[in-house]
C-alpha cells in the first residue's frame, strides 16, 4: 500500500516500494509465461496446445480476484496477441470482458466443490473461443471454427492441471 | 471460492470506495484502448509487424535451445521404429527399384534432350538463388494462423516475402522478419494462396489455406480444369515468387464445392528448411520523386502580396 503519495516520495524510496511490490506483478508474469510456452513447436494438424493463459487468467479470477485487477487483461492480451499472432486488441480486447463475465457469473452460479468450478468453465471457456473467432473473422480473414474448438476441447481437459499448478504458484509467490 | 471473501454488508470506507472506483475507471479505458488497437490493426494488419518480429527473435532461441534434446529424443524413437519389419520394407524397395529403372533412363534421357533443345533455342531462364538453410524453432499452435519460427533473420538476408522450401516439397513464405528469427506463414494459414499446376493436365489452380489440415484447390481460373484423386499439384511460378515445378499438394478429395488436397511436407519431424530468393523478383517500377503539392495560384498571389 502506498502510505506516502508517490510525488512526494525521493528517489530512493520509490525504488523501495517498488522493489517490495514486485510481487504485485506475478500474475501477469506468470500469464505471459503461459502465452510463450503456447509457442511451443508443435505441428499437430490441429491446434491442441491448450489456452494455458487464458486457463490462468480465469482460476486468478475465480480464487484471486484481488491480485488480478481487470484491466490487467490489457497488457496480457495485447503479449498474446503479439506472440499468438491474433489480430492486436483481440485478446487485449476479451480478456477484461472475460474478467468481468466470470466475475458475474461466479457471484450467480452456486457450486459445490472444485469439479463445480470445472464444469462451470466449461461454457465460460467455450463463450471466450467463440467471441475471440468472431472478433478474428471480424477483423482479419474468417477462418473455420474447427481448430478453435479442438484447443477450447484441450483447454478444458487440462483444467486440473493448470489448478494444481495455479495452487502451487500462491503457496510459493503469494503476494 | 475467492479470497479474500467478499463482504456483503457492512461499511466501506471512504478509501476503498475510491479504490473500487479507480479500477473500475482503469477497466472502462483498458477496453476502450484494446477496441481502439482493434479497429486500428483492422485498417492495416502489417502496423504490428516489427512487434510481432521482435517477439519471434525473442521467443525463437528460447525454443532452440530447449528443443535440442526433443528432436534427439524423437530422432532415436524413429530409428527403432525403423527395424521393425526392416526386411519385408527392403524387398518391397528393391521390387520397386527393379521396376522404375526403366523409368529414370527414359527421364535422364528427356532431361538430357531439353537441356539440348532449350540450348538450341537460347531459353534464358532466371536461376534460383539460396540464401541459407534455417532450422525450424517454433510454431504456432494456436488455432488464428499457421507459421513457424525459423531461426535466420535480417543478419543472414532473410526479407518478407521470399520463398520457404523443405527437400520434400515447399513450405510456405516468410512474413515477419527479426534480425535473427523470421515468423513463416505456412501453406495451411488462411491468407496463404499458392498459384498452382495440375501436373497430370497442366492447367492451372489455386491452393487456398483455411487453417484446417487441408487446402481448397480453387479451379475457377479462366482454364476450368478439372482434378481427380491422387493428382499432384506443383508450383506454376506464377506471381513469380516460387519457383516453378515443386511438390505443393496432392489431391485426396473431390467431393463438396472446392476439391481438397494435402500439402506435402509438413512441418512437423522437418529439422532445415532452406529460403530462397524469390523466383522472379518483382520489376521495380520506375521511382517516383513525390512532388510537392501545387498550391492554388490565388494563395501564391496573397503569399506574394504579403512578402
Amino acid at each position: 500500500m502506498i502510505t506516502t503519495p508517490w510525488h512526494q516520495m525521493t528517489a530512493r524510496e520509490r525504488a523501495r516500494w517498488i522493489f517490495d511490490h514486485w510481487k504485485l506483478s506475478i500474475p501477469m508474469i506468470v500469464v505471459v509465461t503461459a502465452y510463450m510456452v503456447m509457442t511451443l513447436p508443435m505441428f499437430a494438424p490441429l491446434p491442441v496446445m491448450p489456452n494455458l493463459a487464458l486457463l490462468l487468467v480465469l482460476l486468478w479470477t475465480l480464487y484471486r480476484p484481488q491480485q488480478m485487477p481487470e484491466w490487467t487483461g490489457l497488457p496480457m492480451g495485447l503479449a498474446g496477441d503479439i506472440l499468438l499472432g491474433t489480430p492486436v486488441g483481440a485478446n487485449g480486447l476479451l480478456l477484461p470482458l472475460f474478467m468481468m463475465l466470470v466475475r458475474y457469473a461466479d457471484a450467480h452460479v452456486r457450486r459445490a466443490s472444485w469439479i463445480g468450478d470445472w464444469l462451470f468453465s466449461i461454457p465460460i471457456l467455450f463463450v471466450y473461443h467463440l467471441a475471440l473467432w468472431r472478433l478474428c473473422a471480424l477483423v482479419a480473414d474468417p477462418f473455420p471454427f474447427l481448430p478453435l474448438a479442438t484447443q477450447t476441447a484441450a483447454t478444458i481437459a487440462v483444467y486440473p492441471f493448470a489448478a494444481h499448478f495455479f495452487a502451487r504458484i500462491q503457496r510459493r509467490w503469494a503476494p | 471460492m475467492a479470497w479474500p471473501p467478499r463482504r456483503s454488508s457492512g461499511r466501506s470506507s471512504r478509501r476503498q470506495r475510491n479504490i473500487a472506483l479507480l479500477g473500475r475507471a482503469a477497466t472502462i479505458a483498458a477496453v476502450a484502448i484494446a477496441a481502439m488497437l482493434l479497429v486500428l490493426s483492422r485498417a492495416s494488419p502489417d502496423r504490428y509487424s516489427a512487434l510481432r518480429s521482435g517477439a519471434a527473435d525473442l521467443v525463437a532461441p528460447l525454443w532452440a535451445a530447449i528443443l535440442v534434446p526433443l528432436a534427439e529424443v524423437q530422432a532415436a524413437a524413429g530409428s527403432v521404429a525403423d527395424y521393425f519389419k526392416a526386411v519385408e520394407k527392403v524387398r518391397l524397395l528393391e521390387g520397386r527399384d527393379r521396376m522404375y529403372q526403366i523409368e529414370r533412363e527414359r527421364h535422364l534421357q528427356a532431361l538430357h534432350e531439353n537441356r539440348e533443345l532449350k540450348k538450341l533455342l537460347r531459353v534464358t531462364e532466371p536461376s534460383r538463388e539460396r540464401i541459407g538453410v534455417f532450422a525450424i524453432s517454433g510454431s504456432s499452435t494456436g488455432a488464428y494462423v499457421r507459421y513457424a519460427l525459423i531461426s535466420g533473420g535480417s543478419r543472414h538476408g532473410v526479407e518478407p516475402g521470399q520463398p520457404v522450401l523443405a527437400a520434400a516439397g515447399l513450405i510456405g513464405r516468410t512474413v515477419d522478419v527479426g534480425s535473427r528469427a523470421t515468423r513463416v506463414m505456412l501453406l495451411t494459414d488462411v491468407s496463404s494462396r499458392v498459384p498452382v499446376r495440375v501436373v497430370r493436365t497442366g492447367l492451372p489452380a489455386l491452393l487456398i489455406g483455411k487453417n484446417l489440415p487441408l487446402l481448397d484447390v480453387d479451379l475457377s481460373g479462366p482454364s476450368n480444369s478439372e482434378v481427380r484423386v491422387g493428382d499432384r499439384l506443383v508450383t506454376s511460378g506464377d506471381g513469380g515468387l516460387f519457383p516453378p515445378g515443386l511438390a505443393v499438394a496432392t489431391v485426396v478429395r473431390v467431393s463438396g464445392d472446392m476439391p481438397e488436397a494435402r500439402p506435402a511436407t509438413t512441418p512437423d519431424g522437418l529439422d532445415y528448411v532452406i529460403v530462397e530468393r524469390p523466383y522472379m523478383p518483382p520489376m521495380p517500377l520506375p521511382e517516383e520523386t513525390p512532388r510537392e503539392r501545387e498550391s492554388h495560384p490565388e494563395a501564391v498571389i496573397q503569399q506574394q502580396a504579403a512578402e
